[in-house]
């Protein structure tokens, strides 16, 4: 065998693997705020859905090949931080892309999508959506807006939306129209939450 | 190598209970019935083990772990011995005529020649007074035995020598490495090998007794009871999984889980006995000690009151339950619930507390649990959160301390919970609606996380490859009634046998296993506390 150093090398791969971690939730960001709940046993699992059905989880797995830097067999750990960033990438936009198939289907599962019939963004659209949601509110009374996830293309054409739904009186009347029925809907539902006969 | 090794184990303990159990184990082996075993503690004339050998001759033994034994050991031991020649045996299934039985000194050493004249001499002349003779038991029979019949079941795998070796070398004064020793008891039992004659498995499972006797000796030399009590109740819950995947019969494998279970007892009644023979609770380097002291606190209080329960459960009396109550009731400020995993040490306390007539401090310990979890698991309180019941102590105060998150760092323990069905559940129980709707809100936020090892047997394993994990919200808005309902559904059919007929061996198994604390489990304890009380 050759001269190796295993244990320096573990407390390494440690520390990459977690880089890897971090780096991922930086390139997408919507996978940083999503809650993670380990299963330390088994593969299977389910959840039973307000109705009482119980619904399995089927897990997906998803993996990139995360190499050394190409740059020959000697390299510094600049370099093999550089190789787990691309690959933290490419986990990044894989689980990203997951998550969007995911989504979709339980979307359409609940029948709650919205066709824009091929038609730009606009605030009227967002308001519409939003009127189709469920929204929460936090102690203070202030809804828990949603993340829009759009293309960087048409980041002008939200921003602008935006200020829209920000600035005409009468979108500001149709948003907070729609924010006070989710506040009473949300009223209601968390009046629920209590022992009953 | 392995004669090399179970010479050192012989050789190196300087207590009977170094090889006591492994010794049953290996009567139990030749074919004998056991009878009686003491305890920790005294003596009763003279005999250590009492059983009947397989041509239904009573014979009684006397451990020692004297080493070699000269003329000064040997005038220091000789009256326990007169005792276990001279007193005949008395033992309701052995009948009082039969003055006869056969006495054993078993020695982890050799006799000098002094005293093997003398012996020579004694068996003479007790031979004329009617007295048994004695029969020494040395070095090179137990060792010959061991090697015989259990040497081929010492780990022969160089990573499963290397895993028993380290846990050998483990430090003793630390708690047993769970996850390790269970992965030496897998090995052991074989329990992953796809098929396994009866007859070898029987075999395996009377060797994994005497080898999990060895392996644990670091912790008993330091008398380290807590982790002798969790070894113990893994080898007996490891002896289940395999007997059980197996489909053995009970006949062929409940000496051995008796033994075991009969090894965390005694581990349980010397822990209780040192802790209530002390006043001061701090140990070690006075400069970190206070950071752990409250969770040496909590599971102090968890295994003592687990003892008063434990002897409760299998219809026995504990004499010093008062004892434990004036320890309780001192020292019950100190509990800290640092995980999820310490649920089961404040259930025992709370189930010794209402067995001693403080229904509403146990209450209060309920309450309090409940009210750490929702408080703690809280969804979106952007906190750590209780860490889940698989997460060593060891692991959640590294965390704790800022020293090192290790997998904790992977995962959010907020909004769910495995532990508080079984608590709300416990409460309805009691019905403390009042309590309960207080606080239903913050409950109703979390979700109730059971996880369900597949096949069944997997349930014993510290680790089920197989199994779900099962997520489910309480009702918004829930019923009073079917949570009662629910709370006291006596339906234990998806309960193994095992669990039912032996609660004692439940409790002690949820209380080393906290990842396995499910409602049905809990309930069927509470049945059984609230039955015998």
């Amino acid at each position: 065998m050759l001269p190796d150093f295993p244990k320096l090398r573990i407390e390494l791969s440690r520390r990459l693997h977690a880089e890897f971690k971090r780096e991922v939730h930086r390139q997408a960001p919507l996978l940083a705020q999503i809650k993670v709940v380990a299963q330390h046993e088994g593969k299977g699992g389910s959840y039973e859905t307000e109705d009482g059905e119980i619904k399995s989880i089927k897990q997906r797995r998803s993996s990139v090949p995360l190499g050394p830097p190409e740059s020959g067999p000697a390299f510094g750990y600049a370099e093999a931080r550089s190789s787990v960033a691309a690959a933290a990438a490419e986990m990044g936009r894989a689980q990203t892309k997951m998550l969007f198939e995911r989504l979709d289907e339980e979307v359409a599962e609940v029948g709650n999508s919205l066709d824009a019939g091929g038609q730009p963004l606009s605030a009227e659209m967002i308001l519409s959506l939003w009127d189709r949601m469920q929204f929460d509110f936090d102690r203070y009374g202030r809804p828990k807006m949603p993340t829009l996830v759009f293309n960087p293309i048409h980041h002008e054409r939200v921003d602008e939306q935006f200020k829209r739904l920000a600035t005409e009186p009468k979108l500001i009347k149709l948003k907070r129209d729609i924010m006070n029925r989710k506040r009473l809907d949300w009223d209601d539902r968390e009046s629920r939450r209590k022992l009953v006969d | 190598m392995i004669e090399r090794v179970v010479e050192n184990w012989l050789t190196s303990m300087n207590e009977r209970g170094g090889y006591e159990v492994a010794f049953r184990q290996l009567l139990a082996f030749k074919g004998h019935r056991i009878l009686h075993q003491s305890s920790h503690g005294q003596m009763e004339q003279g005999k250590d083990i009492i059983t009947i050998a397989p041509d239904n001759v009573p014979c009684a033994y006397q451990l020692k772990a004297e080493g070699d034994i000269g003329l000064p050991t040997w005038r220091r031991i000789k009256g326990e011995v007169d005792d276990l020649i001279e007193i005949p045996i008395q033992h309701p299934s052995v009948a009082n005529d039969f003055m006869f039985h056969r006495a054993y000194l078993v020695n982890n050493g050799y006799l000098k020649d002094t005293v093997r004249r003398r012996i020579h001499d004694q068996n003479r002349v007790n031979a004329k007074r009617g007295y048994p003779s004695l029969n020494v038991i040395q070095l090179g029979d137990l060792h010959k035995d061991f090697v015989e019949i259990h040497g081929r079941f010492l780990p022969s795998q160089p990573r499963e020598f290397k895993r028993f070796l380290e846990l050998f070398l483990f430090d003793g004064s630390a708690l047993l490495p769970t996850g390790q020793f269970s992965m030496f008891l897998l090995s052991a039992l074989a329990i992953k090998e796809e098929r396994i004659r009866n007859t070898e498995l029987r075999r395996a499972i009377a060797s994994t007794v005497v080898l999990a006797n060895y392996v644990l000796s670091s912790f008993r030399d330091a008398s380290n009871h807590v982790s002798l009590i969790n070894g113990w109740v893994m080898v007996a819950a490891h002896i289940v999984a395999a007997s059980r995947k197996a489909a053995l019969s009970l006949k062929s494998w409940n000496a051995s889980f008796q033994m075991s279970i009969n090894a965390a007892e005694d581990a349980l009644k010397a822990f209780a006995n040192e802790i209530l023979s002390r006043t001061d609770f701090r140990q070690g380097d006075p400069l970190t000690d206070g950071l752990v002291y409250q969770v040496r606190m909590t599971l102090i209080l968890g295994y003592l009151t687990a003892y008063d329960n434990y002897l409760h459960l299998k219809g026995e009396e504990s004499e010093s339950q008062l004892a434990i109550k004036q320890f309780v009731e001192t020292h019950m400020n100190e509990l800290l619930l640092w995980s999820e995993g310490a649920i089961p040490l404040f259930l025992s306390v709370a189930w010794f507390l209402e067995r001693v007539n403080r229904q509403m401090l146990a209450e209060h310990v309920l309450f309090r649990v409940v009210t750490t979890i929702v408080k703690g698991n809280a969804p979106e309180e952007g906190h750590l959160g209780l860490a889940d019941p698989y997460h060593t102590v060891e692991d959640v105060l590294r965390a704790h301390h800022g020293l090192d998150r290790g997998e904790m760092s992977e995962e959010d323990f907020e909004g769910h919970s495995y532990g508080l069905q079984s608590l709300v559940e416990l409460l309805a129980r009691r019905r403390r609606r009042r309590g309960l709707a207080f606080m239903w809100e913050d409950i109703s936020r979390l979700c109730y996380s059971e996880f369900i090892p597949k096949p069944r047997w997997a349930t014993y394993l510290w680790y089920a490859e197989r199994g779900e994990l099962h997520h489910r919200f309480p009702k918004k808005p829930e019923s009073w009634k079917r949570l009662v309902q629910v709370a006291e559904d006596s339906n234990f059919r998806q309960v193994e046998n095992v669990l039912k007929q032996s609660p004692e061996f439940l409790f002690l198994f949820l209380l080393v296993y906290p990842h396995r604390l499910r409602p049905i489990f809990v309930r069927l304890l509470d049945n059984q506390f609230s039955k015998a009380t």
